[in-house]
């Protein structure tokens, strides 16, 4: 018996992994075949011919290119509206706390589909920002929110914000509050304190906010489709329509896999960028 | 205790000799679209199942497209008997074995069904005008054609879309310049002059509506009728136009999926599903055209109903090796600002 129970030990974690490896298995495979399918030409060969189509073209290019820039901007933007609110949410009281809480898990929870309809409510030309401003004569005519990339913008700010505040929420309320009592002890002021002791702490959080928002910035597809307006469309969307639209699934799936290589590509830079701001920060 | 143990005993029979029935009974399984169209289709489902004695079961697609590639992925043990479909796309179906032609002669309402409206891969169940339906309180004029969509008093208020009935509005434009599908680019330079008037693109009828509503357009220039027609009442902003020339109408089929074991009884359901009484309470709750001549349309939609010989026909399979090519164009040259 008492032999038994090392085996058992070691048979547990790997079980526990299978679960999770299956399904890994099951989504690696729809990326070999994904891959697969982008080589094939029309006879059923293998060729590079969808990717030199890709490449060769400025106007397909530029889907990616379109996507990067507005995750590239959006993500410090929500980065930059998400700290704040972590923030207070980690210093706050109990029951404050409960409120934002609240708050962003009703977000959290609703669809996205619901939620990006409600800003067409929102930013449309009868919604609550057009509206009071033509109300009181601030503007003649309304301002052009949707179907252009500013519209979109807003949607990919506002609707990932939840992915940005809560890992940076669960990293800063988990600093030792004395370090802050510390640091003023030494003579540092709030702001030094917050920049020296607090933020540098937090980067891990930072780290994978950015991440998870960025992410789901460049494959957007419920946003732009619905806020652009047929006029801003993103990778995600162009590869839908040449899958499901125009029934090309050699250069849908060749579109997919450039854009699963840049991103990795930026995870990487991303990952090697923290490292060294972790490395220097502490 | 006898007696109440020979109770159980004829109900435990009875239950069994229930189950083995409802075993016996085929299930033909429908993929449809979801929303109002599975409605419908619910709605005449008992009466058809005890026409026909089999039990039917409805799966959703979010649209054809969708469901085809569903068959497809499915093609060596396809989980569907019967599917609902755009002709266009019906067509696709046929060419890669996905469907097969219905056994005609097991289908004996088809002598009803008007020899136009029926196709190789099956027969249409339903047709719905496309037009232009707009707000009048919202748009500066009374619409009556199709070129008034072209007034540059629509600047911006004007919503259109090429996915529904893959990319009809182009072809309609070509018609419009002296082109045609197989002539397309008239259409396309039309579709330029028309860019100040775009304010927004759809994809899904429903958004047509929907975009009108949130009073973002106030005009949807390939709108089907079915979207608007409950809100078509006497003293309605909303207004429906089916222009004269050239007209057309959306055509869904009911078609038989290959390499299922059931086809004796879905020929029975195809068959019931275009009897006619059926088919009016299915088009009353659509607000579409019936295909069986027998069978009445709904009041609201008898005004804008074309004779028959008066719509366009499309060459569907000259469209679908060339579709590829118009979402491109219309990407690079309607819609890119």
């Amino acid at each position: 018996m008492q032999r038994a129970l090392p085996t058992e030990r070691n048979a547990t974690p790997l079980l526990l992994l299978l679960p999770g490896l299956l399904t890994i298995a099951v989504f690696f495979a729809a990326v070999v075949t994904t891959g697969a399918t982008s080589l094939l030409d029309a006879q059923g060969g293998w060729s590079l011919q969808q990717y030199a189509r890709f490449l060769s073209d400025g106007f397909y290019r530029d889907f990616v290119w379109r996507s990067f820039r507005i995750a590239g901007y959006c993500t410090p933007i929500t980065l930059l509206l998400g700290y704040p609110f972590a923030y207070t949410m980690s210093r706050s009281s109990p029951p404050v706390r409960l409120t934002l809480t609240l708050v962003l898990v009703v977000q959290f929870f609703t669809s996205y589909i619901v939620r990006t309809y409600a800003l067409i409510l929102v930013l449309g030309n009868n919604g609550i920002i057009n509206r009071p401003l033509l109300f009181l004569g601030v503007i003649g005519r309304p301002i052009p929110l949707l179907f252009h990339e500013a519209g979109v913008a807003i949607a990919l700010i506002l609707v990932p914000l939840p992915f940005m505040i809560f890992p940076i929420y669960s990293v800063l309320k988990n600093i030792e509050p004395n370090l802050a009592v510390a640091a003023a002890s030494l003579g540092a002021n709030r702001t030094r304190t917050f920049w020296e002791v607090t933020f540098p702490l937090s980067l891990p959080g930072v780290l994978a906010g950015i991440v998870l928002v960025f992410l789901f910035d460049l494959t957007a597809y419920i946003m732009p489709g619905m806020l652009g307006g047929g006029y801003f469309n993103m990778i995600a969307n162009f590869i839908q329509e040449q899958a499901m639209a125009v029934l090309d699934k050699r250069f849908a799936s060749a579109i997919s896999i450039v854009l699963l290589l840049v991103t990795l590509l930026i995870l990487y830079v991303i990952h090697v960028l923290g490292s060294r701001l972790r490395g220097a920060s502490g | 205790m006898r007696p109440l143990l020979k109770g159980c005993l004829w109900a435990s029979a009875m239950h069994g000799l229930a189950k083995l029935t409802a075993a016996a009974q085929t299930t033909i399984v429908v993929m449809t679209w979801g929303g109002p169209f599975m409605d419908a289709l619910n709605d005449v489902r008992p009466d058809i199942e005890k026409s026909t004695g089999t039990k039917i079961e409805f799966v959703t697609q979010a649209n054809s497209v969708s469901g085809l590639q569903r068959l497809e992925a499915l093609k060596a043990n396809p989980q569907v008997d019967l599917w609902t479909t755009a002709d266009a796309t019906a067509a696709v179906a046929l060419a890669n074995g996905i469907v097969e032609p219905i056994p005609a002669a097991e289908v004996a309402n088809l002598k009803d069904i008007p020899e136009k409206l029926i196709f190789p891969a099956g027969p249409t169940i339903w047709s719905s005008p496309r037009g232009i339906f707009y707000r009048a309180d919202k748009t500066p004029f009374a619409i009556k054609t199709w070129e008034d969509l072209w007034d540059p008093r629509l600047k911006g208020l004007v919503t259109t879309s090429i996915e529904q009935d893959k990319g009809m509005f182009i072809v309609i434009a070509a018609l419009l310049a002296g082109g045609s599908e197989k002539n397309i680019d008239p259409g396309f330079d039309k579709l330029k002059a028309l860019k100040p008037n775009i304010g927004v693109v759809y994809k899904a009828d429903a958004e047509s509506l929907k975009f009108i509503q949130a009073g973002e357009v106030s005009v949807a220039g390939w709108a089907v009728f079915g979207v608007i027609y409950k809100l078509l009442e006497p003293g309605s902003n909303y207004k429906f136009v089916m222009p004269a020339k050239p007209q057309f109408m959306s055509v869904n089929l009911i078609t038989m999926v290959k390499g299922r074991h059931n086809q004796a009884e879905a020929a029975k359901v195809i068959n019931a599903i275009l009897d006619a009484g059926i088919q009016e309470r299915i088009v009353e709750r659509l607000g579409s055209v019936p295909s069986n001549k027998k069978a009445k349309p709904p009041a609201r939609i008898r005004d804008v109903i074309p004779p028959l010989n008066e719509l366009y026909n499309p060459d569907w399979e000259y469209i679908n090796a060339h579709y590829g090519e118009w979402v491109e164009r219309w990407n690079r040259e309607i819609v890119s600002r």
